[in-house]
């Protein structure tokens, strides 16, 4: 069984080609473009690893981030932040629970290295 | 003894006298008498000459007393302490004392004989028309006028001078003159004078406006300045009854300059208490005032002194300036955001290419491919770069302050810049004092202060070494950075720190890494400089206070 990692995030480009890297890697990938996407996917599956991005149209990456993690069925789940946003996100990280962070444009071994960190 | 001998000759010439009278009502020679008549006449003509000499002596007293007297009052007269002069309906002098005389200058018997006319001593024209209007008044009112003039003294002499008249008795022809020299009253009341004029030229030329009022609320200075702030004049505000509530229609700021006087006043301070407060002109438009009030005791009241300075405008600025702050870091991020994200599927396509996950690749592709990657690392560097800037300029960087030692962060530096120096065949030295105590400061950033320089360093240098020191100061450290670079020109040091500034374009950087660190490096409490030769080399030096130093800074 591969590992599975849902990617939430919606930009088409940026998710093709993370898909696509992760893929090579022996990931499965599941894409969900917003928090709707994502929480319809999660009620009937549990993945090993999600990567959010924080800025997402509808509900924040941020919020979505505090809902998975008060949720006892999917809170042990390890989120990487996906961020833009360079300002303080080692401290937002923090506040909102997430296991770690990963700045755009990012190196492919930080990628894989943080992915790897969490589900081997 | 001289005055009983004339006394003695006066009685012997007045005798003589007697007996001539005598002869010529008498010329018969008297009757027979009787002896005892005539023992009885001669006994009563001695009683009757004792009698006549004692009146004779009882009229000279009496006489001695009134020459006495009359000496007294001409002598009071001469010589009071101010002058006294007589005269008539044209002005002419008909008797002067002896103190006007010499106030004048003049002889009395010269002054009296000659037909002097008052006005003769009168030094301005309009005063001798002033004078004629005066004394027209006197022999018209026949009760005391007053009147104050500039006269000619002794020698060239000038003195202010005032002339109480008066007309007495039946003789409305003459009227008795008193004269004061008033020069000195003149001269204080001209300082008193002089002094108002210079506290009014103050008050009224400062760009503040002025009050000085009292408890009840009454201005007693109140300057133009401040009728141009507020739009109400000095009258209109006494009159208000309370002039808060025209300058605060609005019962909240009313409120809050009701307790601030009440505060000056219950704390008794020296000190003003100055306020931002917001009034309503008298046209109705609202206005940001400061004003600052000091209570202060003035003949026996409490008084208040303010000054109020219209501050509108600056307001109005400070506050556009905010907004175009707040823009400006908005915009800064947004952009940043936005560039980034496209970036990051730029990046990881190209990267994915370029490894042939998708692929093998020839060696042009690979080495295009290669460029295109190298540029997206240096646009996504240059947008970092942009944001830290700007975070730290807006002073929302987090700092990290922790126990570190500044030796290991400069062998780390050296170690992932040692490959760009072999490169490039130069030398990397270490001079590291070993004794270094370890001191606080953010790590990340102070290795990113050394990376910039050191990187900066390696760029420009062709040949030579790069070499790194650290030493210990008077409560600080110290890291130096030299190279065998070009240099830099005297007159281009100071621009090094200059955000945006680039001395040399072909290094491909954003201008703001020097600027960058210099606020990192400042944050610290330490200082950043470069010393260089043109043609030799460059060192740069930061220095970080030593902990307790920072502390107190």
């Amino acid at each position: 069984m591969k590992n599975k990692i849902l990617l939430i995030e919606d930009e088409l480009d940026l998710v093709e080609v993370t898909k696509m890297r992760l893929e090579k890697s022996g990931y499965e990938v599941i894409n969900a473009l917003n928090s709707e996407e994502a929480f319809t996917f999660l009620r009937k599956d549990i993945p090993d690893l999600i990567l959010l991005d924080l800025l997402l149209p509808g509900m924040q990456g941020e919020e979505i981030c505090k809902n998975l993690k008060c949720d006892d069925r999917l809170k042990t789940i390890p989120i990487i932040l996906f961020t833009a946003s360079a300002s303080d996100i080692s401290k937002v990280a923090k506040e909102i629970g997430a296991d770690d962070y990963i700045m755009k444009p990012f190196e492919p071994e930080e990628l894989l290295g943080k992915v790897k960190k969490f589900i081997g | 003894m001289e005055k009983k001998k004339r006394e003695l000759n006066g009685a012997g010439e007045l005798r003589r006298k007697a007996e001539e009278r005598l002869k010529a009502q008498k010329p018969a020679s008297p009757a027979k008498l009787s002896e005892l008549k005539t023992q009885e006449l001669i006994q009563e003509l001695q009683v009757h000459q004792i009698e006549l000499e004692m009146q004779n002596e009882e009229l000279r007293k009496t006489q001695t007393v009134v020459e006495e007297s009359r000496a007294k009052y001409s002598d009071l007269y001469d010589f009071a302490p101010v002058g006294y002069l007589t005269l008539n309906r044209r002005g002419l002098i008909l008797e002067a004392n002896l103190t006007l005389c010499s106030k004048l200058g003049i002889e009395r018997s010269l002054l009296i004989s000659i037909n002097n006319l008052f006005t003769n001593f009168i030094i301005k024209k309009e005063e001798k028309d002033l004078f004629y209007k005066y004394l027209g008044k006197v022999f018209e009112a026949k009760s005391p006028e007053t009147c104050e003039l500039e006269l000619k003294g002794k020698g060239n002499s000038k003195f202010y001078a005032q002339l109480e008249s008066i007309v007495v008795g039946d003789n409305s022809s003459q009227c008795r003159t008193a004269m004061t020299d008033i020069t000195e009253r003149k001269k204080t009341e001209q300082a008193i004078k002089d002094t108002a004029y210079q506290f009014q030229t103050v008050v009224e030329s400062v760009g503040e406006g002025i009050t000085f009022s009292d408890n009840s609320g009454k201005f007693l200075v109140y300057n133009l300045r401040m009728q141009e702030i507020t739009g109400f004049t000095q009258d209109e505000a006494n009159n208000s009854g309370d002039f808060t509530r025209l300058l605060y229609p609005g019962p909240l700021e009313r409120q809050k300059a009701l307790q601030r006087l009440q505060e000056i006043v219950e704390h008794k301070v020296a000190l003003p208490l100055e306020v931002e407060a917001t009034i309503q002109a008298k046209d109705g438009t609202k206005k940001v005032l400061w004003i600052s009030t000091r209570a202060m005791r003035f003949k026996d009241q409490e008084m208040f002194l303010s000054i109020y300075r219209d501050i509108t405008e600056r307001k109005k600025v400070e506050q556009a300036l905010q907004e175009a702050v707040k823009a400006k870091s908005a915009f800064t991020s947004m952009v940043s955001h936005e560039l980034r994200t496209p970036l990051g599927a730029l990046k990881e396509s190209v990267s994915q290419v370029l490894e042939g996950l998708l692929g093998t690749l020839t060696d042009d592709q690979r080495k295009f491919l290669g460029i295109a990657k190298r540029n997206v690392d240096r646009l996504a560097r240059l947008i970092t770069e942009v944001l830290d800037f700007q975070t730290l300029e807006t002073g929302k960087m987090v700092f990290k302050m922790q126990d570190n030692d500044i030796n290991e962060v400069v062998k780390e530096t050296k170690e992932t810049m040692d490959i760009i120096a072999k490169e490039k065949g130069l030398d990397f030295v270490l001079n590291l004092d070993k004794k270094l105590p370890k001191t606080k400061f953010d790590r990340d950033k102070i290795s990113q202060v050394l990376s910039n320089v050191v990187n900066n360093s390696l760029k420009l240098t062709e040949k030579g070494s790069i070499t790194i020191s650290t030493t210990k100061g008077n409560n600080v450290i110290q890291v130096s950075v030299k190279d065998t670079g070009p240099g830099i020109k005297e007159e281009d040091i100071p621009r090094l720190f200059q955000q945006y500034e680039q001395l040399e374009r072909k290094t491909g950087g954003t201008g703001l890494g020097l600027a960058i660190s210099l606020e990192i490096i400042k944050t610290h409490g330490g200082k950043i400089w470069a010393e260089s030769i043109f043609g030799q080399g460059t060192t740069m030096h930061f220095l970080l206070p030593i902990e307790e130093r920072r502390r107190r800074t």
